[in-house]
Parts: C-alpha cells; sequence; structure tokens
C-alpha cells in the first residue's frame, strides 16, 4: 500500500457551528489547487521524456521530413508553455483537445475507458468491502479460534504478493494451466460495455477483490474486537440482548468509522491499482489506457487520465473523512 | 522447377487453385524467369508444410497479436506494426509479393518486365479485378498509387522500394498496362518490390479514412490499440476464396496475455510468439504451434565512421568473439539459425560458401594490432524486437573471453527510435527478409533510410549500381557475390543468426504454413484460412 498519499485530518478539527460543511469547503479549494498543481507536473514529466509523440508514432520510420510534417501537424513546434495553456484552456472549455496519435477526439478515447474502469473499480470495491466487513466480523466474534487464525494468516500471505502475482496465478488456475473455465483475458469488442459481458469481469474483479480484502478485514477485525470488549457491549450482553442485537446495534456502529477510512483509502489505491491489472488483463479501461499513452507520448491523453485520477483521489478523501465524520456522533457536532 | 510444379499441382489438388489459375501462374513463372532471372529463384527447394486438412467455408477468424497502439493504422503505406500490416493485407494487394518460401509471386501484376533496358519497365495487370465498390482495376490506380507512396514533399515508407521511379515519365499504355521509366537503371525492381507491405495498390482518389482496396476482405470496423474487423469480399477474383465469413485482428499489450487468450479459445491464432512461449504451447493438445524458419536478421550494428568500429579489424574481431551456435540456444531458445554476417539467405544470389565460426584468439590478435585490446563499448539494446535484449546479453558474456568489455545500455523503444536512432555507435536493428539488393537498398547506401553502420563504400555503391545496369542474371549474381564478400571482410553488421518466426493455431484451423519471409501468422494470408 504505497498508496497512501494524503492522509484524512480533518476530522475533529472543526471550530465554527457546520464542521462538515466547512470541512468540505475548505478541502474543495485544496484539492483544486492539488489538480493544478498535479497537471503542470505532469505536463513538464512528459516533456523530460526522451522523444515525441511525433517519434513515437512513426518508430522506426521517423525520417526527418516525415518527422517534420508531423511535428507541424501536432503543433509540438510550439512552446511546452503555450503548448500547455492550450490544453489547460480547452479542458475548462469542456473540449481536452485532440490525441497526438490517431487525430480523434481525447474525451471519445477516454470516455467508454472511464466507464469500463468505473465499473471494475466499483464492483471490487463493493465486494471486497462486503467480504472484508463480514469475514472481518466473523473472525473478531472468534477471535483465536482456528477460523480466525486461518483466515488471518491467510491475508498476511495476501498482503504480501504484488496484484500482478495474483492476476496471473488466478489466470493459471481458472483459464490456462489447472482449469479452463474463466476467460483469460478480458478483450472487449469496440462499443460494448464491461457489464454486457460479466464474465470478462470475474478474474479483474476477483484479483483486486483478494488485493484489497485483507486490509479491511484486519481493520474491521480489529476495530470490532475492540468493539467486543468495551464497555458498553459488556454492559448490553449482561442485560441480556440476543447476539445479533449487540453485534449490529451496539458493536458494529463503533467499529465501522475507522473501517470507513480504510475503505476510502483501498478505493483510492485501487484507481491507481487497476493500471497494472488491466495491462495483465488487456481490459480496456483508463489503466490501460494510461499505459498505451506513455508509451505514444500522446500527452492530452496523458493528462485527462491523470487528472481523473487525481480528482478520484481528492474527492474521495473528502468523501470518506465525510462519511467517517457522520459515523461518529460526537465529532459531528460543533463543540 | 520440379518441387514448384509439385507445390502448383498441390494447390489445384487442394482446391485452392483452379485448373485455369494452374496454367496462368506456370506460364508466368516461365515468362518472368525468362525475362529478370529474378523469378529463377521459384525453382528453389520448399520446406514450407500447409497444415493437412482442408478448410471448410464460413467461421469468423480472431487472430492475436501484439505491438499495436492507439496510433494504429488502416492507411496501407504508413503501417508500422506486424499489426498494421495485417489489417492492410486483408483489404490492400500489392503488384506482387514473397510466398512463402520467400520467392516472388505476383498478386494483382501479371508480368513485370524491363522494356529494352533496366532503365524502363513494363507492369501489366490482372484483368477482371475489381475494387470493393465495383470499380476495375487499371493502369491509372498503379500510377495514383505510385504518385502517393513517392510524394516528393512527404514520402513514405515504400518511397525507397521505388528507388528511382521517374513519376512524371509513367505512362498508361492501355487499361491494364503502365510504362514505368526509371531515372537510372533499377534492374532489382522486381527484389525491391518485394516490400510489398508498404506498397499495396490503392485505387484513383484514395481516402484511407474509406478503406477500398482488392482483397479478400471488406472493411468493416477499426478502433486502434483494440481491434478490427472484416469482412468477407464475395466478388473476390481468386474464385473460392476467401473460406472464412469475417476476420477479427485484436491488439493484445503484452505476449503473456496473447498467450493466455489462445489457451483459454478467446482468439484462434496468436502470432509473433517468444521461445518459452512456443515451447509451452507446444504441450497442449489443443493448440497446433508452427516455427518457420525465416530470413529474418536482427543484426547488432557497428558504426564504420566512429570509434572504435572505424578499423576493420575491430569490426572483424567483435564478429569473431560470437559463438552463433550458442547465442541461438541462450538468448532464443534454440529458434533460429546460423548466420554468416550476410543478409538474405534465400536469394538466389547468396553467397553459401560464406562461414564464420568462433575465435577468440584471432579476435584478440586484431584487438591488438589495431591498439584496441580490452576495449570497452557501450551497446544500446531495447525489446524491439524478440529477443534483441537476450541477443546484447549474451553477447555481452561472450565478448568478456576476449577482454571486451560491453556494457548494456537498455532503453524503451521509444526512447530507442527516438531522435538518437540510427545514430548509435553500437546498437542493434531488426529486419524481415527481402532480397539481398532491396536488403541493401534499406540499409547499405549512402541514401539508405536505415543506414545505422553509416557504411558509406564507394565501390561498393558503384557494384550496387552495376547489378542494377544488367539484365544478365550470371552477371548480376556475380555482382552481387563480390559485395556480400565486402560485406563478410568489412561491413559494420554482426549477424549471428536468421530468427524464426513463432506463431500457434487452435487445432480447429487450417490453411496456414511456415513463411520464411518472417512476417508472422502465414504472411497474413487469412484468404487461404478456414475451419475444419
Amino acid at each position: 500500500m504505497a498508496t497512501i498519499a494524503v492522509v484524512p485530518k480533518g476530522a475533529g478539527q472543526a471550530t465554527r457551528s457546520h464542521p462538515i460543511g466547512d470541512l468540505v469547503v475548505r478541502r474543495l479549494a485544496a484539492g483544486i489547487v492539488t489538480l493544478v498543481i498535479v497537471s503542470i507536473v505532469v505536463f513538464a514529466a512528459t516533456q523530460v521524456l526522451p522523444g515525441n509523440a511525433a517519434y513515437a508514432i512513426l518508430g522506426r520510420d521517423a525520417t526527418p521530413e516525415r518527422l517534420h510534417a508531423l511535428e507541424l501537424q501536432l503543433h509540438l513546434d510550439q512552446s511546452a508553455a503555450s503548448q500547455y495553456f492550450a490544453w489547460l484552456g480547452g479542458l475548462l472549455t469542456g473540449n481536452p483537445g485532440k490525441s497526438l496519435a490517431n487525430g480523434q477526439p481525447v474525451w471519445g478515447f477516454v470516455a467508454p475507458r472511464l466507464v469500463n474502469s468505473a465499473v471494475l473499480v466499483g464492483v471490487s470495491g463493493l465486494v471486497g468491502s462486503l467480504v472484508g466487513v463480514l469475514i472481518g466480523a466473523i473472525a473478531a466474534l472468534r477471535k483465536d479460534k482456528p477460523f480466525d487464525h486461518a483466515i488471518s494468516v491467510v491475508s498476511l500471505v495476501v498482503t504480501a504478493l504484488p496484484e500482478f502475482v495474483i492476476a496471473i496465478s488466478l489466470v493459471i488456475f481458472f483459464s490456462t494451466v489447472v482449469f479452463q473455465v474463466l476467460p483469460a483475458v478480458s478483450v472487449l469488442p469496440p462499443g460494448t460495455y464491461a457489464w454486457q459481458q460479466p464474465d470478462l469481469l470475474v478474474l479483474p474483479v476477483a484479483t483486486l477483490v483478494i488485493v484489497i480484502f485483507p486490509y479491511i478485514f484486519r481493520m474491521m477485525r480489529g476495530a470490532m474486537i475492540e468493539a467486543l470488549e468495551s464497555d458498553y457491549v459488556e454492559m448490553a450482553r449482561l442485560k441480556g440482548l440476543p447476539v445479533w442485537r449487540v453485534l449490529l446495534v451496539h458493536a458494529l456502529p463503533n467499529a465501522l468509522p475507522p473501517t470507513v477510512q480504510v475503505i476510502g483509502l483501498n478505493l483510492l489505491y485501487l484507481a491507481g491499482g487497476i493500471v497494472v491489472v488491466e495491462y495483465v488483463f488487456d481490459f480496456p479501461g483508463i489503466g490501460q489506457g494510461l499505459v498505451s499513452a506513455v508509451s505514444n507520448r500522446d500527452i492530452p491523453v496523458i493528462q485527462l487520465i491523470v487528472i481523473i485520477l487525481a480528482a478520484f483521489y481528492v474527492f474521495t478523501n473528502i468523501l470518506t473523512d465525510v462519511v467517517a465524520l457522520l459515523a461518529t456522533p460526537r465529532r459531528r457536532l460543533a463543540r | 522447377m520440379d518441387d514448384h510444379a509439385n507445390n502448383l499441382m498441390d494447390e489445384l489438388l487442394a482446391g485452392r487453385m483452379t485448373r485455369r489459375e494452374l496454367i496462368v501462374k506456370a506460364t508466368l513463372l516461365g515468362l518472368s524467369a525468362t525475362a529478370t532471372g529474378a523469378l529463377l529463384a521459384a525453382c528453389g527447394t520448399t520446406t514450407s508444410q500447409p497444415s493437412s486438412s482442408k478448410p471448410k467455408a464460413g467461421g469468423v477468424l480472431r487472430a492475436g497479436l501484439t505491438g499495436g497502439s492507439s496510433s494504429d493504422t488502416l492507411d496501407p503505406h504508413s503501417g508500422l506494426t506486424y499489426l498494421d500490416t495485417a489489417r492492410a493485407n486483408q483489404i490492400y494487394q500489392p503488384l506482387l509479393q514473397l510466398d512463402a518460401s520467400a520467392q516472388t509471386e505476383l498478386v494483382l501484376a501479371e508480368e513485370i518486365s524491363p522494356h529494352g533496358s533496366t532503365s524502363e519497365w513494363i507492369i501489366r495487370l490482372r484483368k477482371g479485378v475489381t475494387w470493393h465498390d465495383g470499380k476495375p482495376l487499371t493502369a491509372d490506380d498503379v500510377i495514383f498509387t505510385f504518385q502517393r507512396i513517392l510524394n516528393p514533399s512527404a514520402p513514405l515508407t515504400g518511397a525507397t522500394s521505388l528507388g528511382p521511379v521517374d513519376l512524371k515519365g509513367l505512362k498508361k499504355m492501355d487499361e491494364v498496362t503502365v510504362l514505368v521509366p526509371m531515372t537510372s537503371p533499377y534492374g532489382s525492381f522486381i527484389d525491391q518490390l518485394s516490400y510489398w507491405y508498404y506498397l499495396y495498390i490503392v485505387p484513383v482518389g484514395f481516402d484511407p479514412t474509406k478503406p477500398n482496396g482488392t482483397g479478400p476482405f471488406k472493411y468493416q470496423s477499426f478502433t486502434p490499440g483494440q481491434q478490427s474487423t472484416f469482412v468477407k469480399n464475395t466478388n473476390y477474383w481468386k474464385p473460392g476464396l476467401p473460406y472464412l465469413d469475417s476476420v477479427t485482428i485484436i491488439d493484445f499489450a503484452d505476449s503473456a496475455s496473447l498467450q493466455n487468450a489462445l489457451v483459454s479459445n478467446q482468439i484462434d491464432a496468436a502470432g509473433a510468439l517468444e521461445g518459452a512461449q512456443l515451447k509451452v504451447l507446444s504441450t497442449n493438445s489443443s493448440i497446433k504451434t508452427v516455427a518457420s524458419n525465416t530470413g529474418s536478421i536482427t543484426p547488432f550494428t557497428m558504426r564504420v565512421d566512429q570509434p572504435p568500429f572505424n578499423d576493420a579489424k575491430v569490426r572483424q574481431a567483435f564478429r569473431l568473439i560470437v559463438n552463433r551456435a550458442q547465442l541461438i540456444t541462450a538468448a532464443l531458445d534454440g529458434y533460429a539459425s546460423i548466420g554468416a554476417d550476410v543478409s538474405s539467405p534465400y536469394d538466389p544470389a547468396y553467397d553459401t560458401s560464406l562461414h564464420r565460426d568462433q575465435d577468440i584468439s584471432q579476435a584478440k590478435s586484431l584487438l591488438q594490432s589495431a591498439g584496441q585490446a580490452n576495449l570497452t563499448v557501450e551497446l544500446v539494446t531495447s525489446a524491439a524486437a524478440t529477443g534483441m535484449v537476450q541477443m546484447a546479453t549474451v553477447l555481452g558474456q561472450q565478448a568478456k573471453q576476449a577482454g571486451v568489455t560491453i556494457n548494456l545500455k537498455v532503453v524503451d523503444t521509444s526512447t530507442f527510435f527516438g531522435p538518437n536512432y540510427l545514430n548509435w555507435t553500437f546498437s542493434q536493428d531488426f529486419y524481415n527478409y527481402s532480397p539481398y539488393l532491396a536488403q541493401v537498398a534499406q540499409s547499405l547506401l549512402p541514401t539508405s533510410p536505415f543506414n545505422e553502420t553509416h557504411w558509406s563504400d564507394s565501390n561498393y555503391a558503384s557494384l550496387y549500381n552495376q547489378a542494377n545496369a544488367t539484365l544478365d542474371p550470371a552477371v548480376r549474381k556475380d555482382i552481387e557475390h563480390q559485395m556480400q564478400k565486402i560485406d563478410f571482410n568489412q561491413g559494420g553488421y554482426i549477424i549471428p543468426c536468421f530468427i524464426d518466426s513463432l506463431d500457434a493455431y487452435s487445432t480447429k484451423l487450417a490453411g496456414y504454413q511456415a513463411a520464411k519471409v518472417g512476417q508472422p501468422l502465414s504472411l497474413f494470408d487469412f484468404e487461404h484460412f478456414g475451419f475444419t
């Protein structure tokens, strides 16, 4: 988990009357500044890469005449600053420009991929969270029993594996060597979306679920154990409340806030993690689009995808803070 | 001629050719052979094995390849990758191409012959060929295609092969005949046209966004970096072909997912695989692997105008350092055949007497006398072609025996082909097979577009011109042998081996064969593919 870049810190610091509204406003402002900085940094990085889009497109056939003609066509002869501001102006007016690789509008390239990736992240995040919370709660209930030990060891082992190892292991097991029951690659015909062929989603989703599950599981288990050992739960039990009521009404709500934070961090991770997983499965999402755009030096596409990913980071951070705050009654009111 | 006649007979028996076509083809072979000598090569033996079962009509072929991106193109003259060629080859057709045994095969042309001297040529087209929009193929289309490729302000890749074609002098003799004058003698015209995948014929007024060709399949859809679909051309000029209803060509990001897609039956054919993958796939009973011996080369390129390689002794020493058999085993999983630093092994003019073994003591003494003992050099490599980095690594190990230190600089392909491409002092490159004089035109003349070694030898260039000036095949062959001697003794290439092309198919598929040119998947000849 190298993606924990933004430490949530808004919770509990509010002093005025509407702590949540205040937090959202401050965070949004900071988020927009972050996005501008990201766009500048990424643009600068693409300028440092050796060669440009014209070289990348022509490859071996980059004769001086063809190179010059293409550079003029792509406006690569203009200064870096004017290229950047032309791009920024276009983005703000809803026109992110045309791909340097094939002259097609960038949005037409990114939009269907964005939908596919959103489906992948959404389904993986949902399944991973549900499974993690559920198994975490069960493990907490059976603390130090065989089930708890087994699942804890498995989750530790999985944590140590990079996502491409998990992806390739799944392919070997379910698609190629052992069984051949699931498609090994997720090649979608252009014009179709991921949900239209759910079988193609199984392995990429399974990979991502396996990657995020341990973190959510471990946090849920820890928080739940803490809650179950608290005085109020003991009190509830002594009162003779049924177990399900103790669990759902008393323990769970108090175990959730830290788990929500971890789920948020895992969603952030997913936004980056799809790059590797989409590449392995040839899944037509923005991750695969980003890899292809980088090798083509296709700056408008790189810029748009990075901005989308960065915006996702910023807003998911704000969202998890708000949810965590709402789930913590003593902190959601002004003091 | 016997083997080739047998081949034609096989095709006839297999139903891939009508009796009429057989006669036409045989006659043509005779004609062209007497005309230029280049086609004499067709008498050579062929070891390619057509797959045994006969395809049925119908079905959808799903073929996968790596190397595509959003800069994929459908423009038949701007293609760069195997994927670009695979697509173009379904829609468009050239005047001639190399067949599976790397010999000239006429396609849209019925005859290409010199008109009196090698400075003037006649191209006569096959009659009865129509474009996908229904119009007939005519001489005007050939003239238009040549003008498009040779466009003086932005010449396209095929321009090198058309060489001295005199654009202004192109003349339509009748509906199907073009007179092609040259600004200088061009006896190797037919050999040069064997870069057919840069030279597809397009109709007058061609618009690449509205693909219109004469090929076996018609354009249906194309999404750069993802996939493209082509449907059967029901008016195709070859009777009974193609078998398939449609062809879908799919881009893969890397060769592992390509391999997996074949195993899990998501595609029917996977092209340009790696040696280790082929070994794994060959154990799978529902997959047939095909390793084609080819004339493809991945030469190490030494710049002859820069130290230390400006001394021929150093170049010869480096060539003697290579243990070719070991390099093939270690870097290419054994999928290659030994080379001797000269290209084009299937050219009838290839000098088969050339041979070079590892000789470390000789290499050391050459380096010593050049004052370059204990030399250290940098070798720039990239995963731009199969086995490239591995070959560089093995060479680095072997060089240690001669006291030479080779430091590898591995760069990504965009950097490799970036501004420094063709300027690295010591690097690599790759080529599919082409006849010898065509390879020379690409990379060994001062005017060549890919002269990585900066080879510029006036005697050599003058021999090239002499070879182009003669109509006598025997004289020409003798000149080519002299040029190959120069390559062998002084050249800037190390060509340790000719690299196999590795493909794998579903066992349900038939109609493919091993092919010597280096283009994968039976030269993308999908018109002969079909399901059994």
